[in-house]
């Protein structure tokens, strides 16, 4: 069954839980941004955002997120290493690394109902961000569904999901049994949802969204030390 | 009891209506969903594109609109990245699948929008190539050298065609099954 | 039906129709009116237009299908068709029939703010109705829940706390009652009254009028439709050689929790047997369990008096749009099965009332159409002695309700097992052979229900936990029915089941 990471993963003692998603979305970019630097900047980049990964208790999410990549990791730097040189290998290495791992602490600290708020008060039309919260909240219950299509088709005989490259046909038509009856329902289930929001006015030319966020001094504090390191790398360029 | 609201002006149209909007955002949580719960047994590169493709496929079919894959494609990259999918860090994850949306749009476009074989098979290929051609623009960004990253994405190139081709198809499918249940009959009474 | 529009309305029609796009009939025409403080119940049998009706009434027809609007409709003062959507919204609310379905929010806080939110209110203003909501609807210890866990009952009423909170002079309640057990209707039903009594102009929309049939100062209203006739059923091509299910000590257990403790029955071939309880109290997870869908512990033994036949049981979900994506039905019931009996497979079409339905898409079919498919393709598999269906009478109106009990006497007189999970005690009483009831886990059995509803004494936990409607007509002269087999638990005594009771199955 599927868990989604933002809600089962969250860090409650993370001071980074209580920033701004915005403040975090800017912190993530400039991260992946600082993946052209030079080695020796790119070092201090690393240093940095470690720091901060430690300081917002998500290293483990971050670990399990490299983990994934390690043979990609070892086999590019081998690779580089043999054929180029140490030098480049670490920097490829470096780059690899802040490029998975750059979006780590906005995803793994901040729920869908905050980067709704955050989309809204960038002036991101309401509705789009309605319909992305609205789907992140129905993933759990479209797993749901899907399983009792599962179950359902199972009760008629219909094995499924034995999917096999051997049978081509049969996995199509096995994998129709699901999806035809998924599709259907998930259309079902964005009428509903529709109705439901346009009978409590969605539409309105006078909607006021009740989320404001404000930056706190946690935010400033980022936002600073940001500015902060980023006007170090150039001076030292 | 009641409250007072002057009745002001309609509110303008929109190029999607909610529904629609709400419908391709769904649509996305349901390829989330779909790569966990539909496993093959062959592991190769892009072989979750079978499902991604086709769910998208069916989304640009429903929603008959340009940018509908897009939006669906994009929406689903960034649910993705919540939820943990994706060996490259969040960033690839979004910018891929958001880039699959894209592919699927433009062979939508070119070939027509008719759920035919061909513009869903070939949107389908497209779709995933662009994934996998997104992927190969962020590691040239980040210094590997081209020719490298081209010459390890021979193999990853032709699976990925093939299982976008394979996506497509089965979108076809899927929507001509969709079709013939009466599915349409059912969203066209819909604004 | 006639009714003059009133000046005062806050709702009016006047022989309105509306014609959905591609569909050569229209629906209606209507004429209604609906002033402050009524409270209106609409009533029809299924496909007699009655949701077309309610969405008219609110103005999401013709704001949100496509089609043609006849006639007028006049809202707040205004014109549904030429005020924009938004604004009807803020003088008529309305409350479909599935509350899930309507979960808007996070949280329930969420769930009252988003309406508010469209009202261009300031946040202190929100605020405090908000606060007031909460407190009107008893949500207050709920703030922070996510609405998905509360039960039925109490989503539906935060569904209407969240419609409520906008302060419209009207609702429109499309089946509000369908989806409820008994206790929560009828808390439902009094919610209501109390609404009315401030002021509201109340519509309701129901098949079966029973639970509103109390109201005070009720104004009902019939839609007219053809009353299908009953048909006549064809014998099964089909006989099941006697079995029986026999369950000792069955314990399941849903995220650490016991759904199911300490189960003995026996269920017989040849019998209906209704499992009734609250929304939560474990219905579904018995049936997933004695067709093998759900792990457990204890024992599920099947005994059969022919040796060769191993007894098994098909379930029949509740949604029956999990099933469907063929092209016919026809096509739908073959599907995935490699030998038909033909002869069978024509009796069973024919039983289930399918055969003028053969070629039709089966997504194109009413509601009860499609739960009769269903079942036919769980019916349609080699080798089944019984059945078990979940839900079967939710959202149907009472000749489909009386078809699927007459088709369930077919099928026991053939000799299957038929297990029915339902909240619709009316419907169990009349048509089941045994009434299980669920409660906290525990099963209380009550053989010959009509019977043992008429003892005052009775362990009847159906009495005493208020699973009969009031009202509910008893059997003449049964005063001295038969023992009943029950309850090793003891009667429950509390009138009402507590509020705050979450779902679990």
């Amino acid at each position: 069954m599927m868990r989604p990471r933002a809600q089962c993963e969250l860090p409650r003692d993370s001071f980074l839980r209580r920033a701004d998603p915005r403040t975090k979305l800017f912190l993530c970019a400039a991260t992946s941004a600082a993946v052209m630097l030079p080695l020796a900047h790119l070092a201090a980049v690393l240093t940095a955002y470690s720091l901060l990964i430690l300081a917002a208790r998500i290293e483990r999410q971050v670990l399990a997120q490299l983990r994934r990549a390690v043979v990609l990791l070892i086999v590019l730097f081998v690779a580089d290493w043999l054929w180029i040189g140490l030098d480049f290998a670490t920097l490829i290495a470096a780059r690899l690394i802040l490029l998975i791992t750059g979006f780590s602490l906005f995803f793994a600290t901040t729920t869908p109902d905050e980067l709704q708020a955050a989309l809204e008060q960038m002036r991101a039309p309401a509705r789009l961000a309605f319909a992305f919260a609205t789907a992140y909240r129905f993933l759990h219950l479209l797993d749901s569904e899907w399983r009792e299509i599962v179950e359902a088709q199972q009760a008629r005989g219909i094995v499924v999901p034995a999917l096999s490259w051997r049978a081509p046909r049969q996995s199509l038509a096995r994998a129709m049994a699901i999806i035809v009856p998924a599709v259907v329902l998930t259309t079902q289930r964005a009428w509903s949802i529709t109705e439901a929001a346009a009978a409590r006015g969605f539409e309105s030319p006078s909607r006021r969204s009740s989320r404001r966020l404000r930056l706190s001094r946690v935010d400033r504090l980022l936002l600073t030390a940001a500015v902060g390191v980023a006007v170090c790398l150039l001076a030292y360029r | 009891m009641g409250t007072a609201l002057p009745p002001g002006p309609e509110p303008p149209r929109r190029y999607f209506s909610l529904f629609e909007l709400l419908l391709l955002a769904m649509l996305a949580a349901l390829i989330v969903v779909a790569n966990f719960a539909l496993r093959f047994p062959i592991r190769m590169p892009g072989h979750s594109g079978v499902v991604w493709m086709a769910l998208l496929v069916t989304a640009a079919t429903v929603v008959p609109k340009r940018g509908a894959a897009t939006t669906a494609g994009c929406i689903s990259g960034v649910l993705a990245a919540f939820v943990g999918i994706g060996d490259r860090g969040a960033l690839d994850t979004v910018l891929s699948y958001a880039a699959a949306g894209v592919g699927v749009d433009l062979g939508m476009t070119v070939l027509g929008r008719r759920a035919r074989v061909a513009s869903c098979v070939v949107a389908g290929a497209l779709g995933n190539l662009l994934k996998l051609a997104t992927k190969v623009m962020l590691e040239v960004w980040i210094g590997i050298p081209t020719g490298f990253v081209l010459l390890g994405r021979l193999y990853p190139a032709a699976t990925y065609t093939l299982f976008g081709l394979a996506g497509g198809y089965l979108g076809f499918l899927v929507v001509g099954a969709l079709r013939r249940a009466g599915f349409f009959a059912y969203v066209a009474e819909k604004r | 039906m006639s009714r003059p529009a009133q000046a005062t309305a806050v709702i009016a029609a006047r022989a309105a129709a509306f014609r959905y796009a591609g569909q050569a009939s229209a629906v209606g025409p209507f004429d209604f009116a609906a002033a402050a403080g009524e409270f209106h119940l609409i009533s029809g049998p299924s496909g007699c237009g009655k949701s077309t009706f309610a969405r008219m009434l609110c103005g999401l027809v013709p704001h949100l299908y496509r089609g043609e609007l006849a006639g007028q409709v006049h809202i707040g003062g205004r014109s549904s068709d030429t005020a924009p959507l938004w604004w009807l919204t803020t003088v008529v609310g309305f409350v479909a029939q599935n509350p899930r379905a309507q979960l808007l929010g996070s949280t329930v806080r969420d769930e009252i703010v988003f309406g508010l939110e469209n009202l261009g209110l300031s946040r202190r203003a929100a605020h405090e109705r908000l606060d007031h909501t909460l407190a009107t609807f008893g949500l207050e210890c709920f703030a922070e829940r996510d609405p998905r866990s509360l039960s039925g009952g109490e989503q539906q009423r935060l569904i209407l706390a969240a419609v409520m909170a906008r302060q419209p002079r009207a609702l429109v309640l499309d089946e509000p009652l369908a989806m409820l057990d008994t206790a929560s209707a009828m808390q439902a039903v009094s919610e209501l009254g109390a609404l009315r009594h401030q002021g509201c102009a109340i519509t309701a929309f129901e098949h079966g009028p029973a639970l509103l049939a109390g109201v005070d100062g009720l104004q009902r209203l019939a839609l007219p439709a053809a009353e299908p006739s009953d048909e006549d059923f064809p014998d099964l091509a089909m006989e099941v050689p006697p079995f029986r299910v026999v369950v000792n000590g069955l314990r399941v257990e849903l995220g650490g929790r016991p759904v199911l403790d300490g189960i003995d029955c026996t269920l017989a071939g040849g019998r209906v047997i209704a499992v009734v309880g609250d929304n939560g109290s474990g219905k579904t997870t018995l049936l997933r369990t004695l067709v093998g869908l759900q792990a457990y512990t204890g024992r599920v033994n099947t005994l059969a008096s022919d040796s060769h036949h191993t007894p098994r049981l098909g379930l029949c979900f509740q949604n029956p749009d999990c099933q469907i994506f063929n092209a016919s039905v026809r096509q739908e019931l073959r599907f995935g099965l490699s030998e038909i009996d033909e002869d069978f497979y024509r009796s069973v079409v024919r039983l289930l009332g399918l055969v003028r339905y053969e070629q039709t898409p089966p997504l194109l079919l009413s509601e009860g159409e499609k739960k009769r498919l269903a079942l036919a393709t769980v019916l349609l598999r080699p080798g089944l002695s019984g059945i078990c269906l979940d839900e079967p009478t939710l959202g149907q109106d009472a000749h489909q309700r009386r078809f699927l009990g007459r088709i369930l006497k077919h099928l026991t007189a053939a000799g299957y097992l038929c297990v029915i999970a339902t909240h619709d005690v009316e419907w169990a009483v009349k048509w089941s052979d045994e009434v299980f009831l669920l409660q906290a886990g525990r099963l209380t059995t009550c053989e010959h229900p009509r019977a043992t509803l008429s003892r005052e004494e009775s362990g009847t936990a159906v009495r005493n936990c208020d699973y009969v409607p009031k009202g509910f007509p008893l059997p003449p002269g049964e005063g001295q029915g038969e023992g009943i087999r029950c309850p090793t638990t003891s009667p429950h005594s509390s009138p009402r089941f507590p509020r705050t009771s979450s779902s679990g199955e």
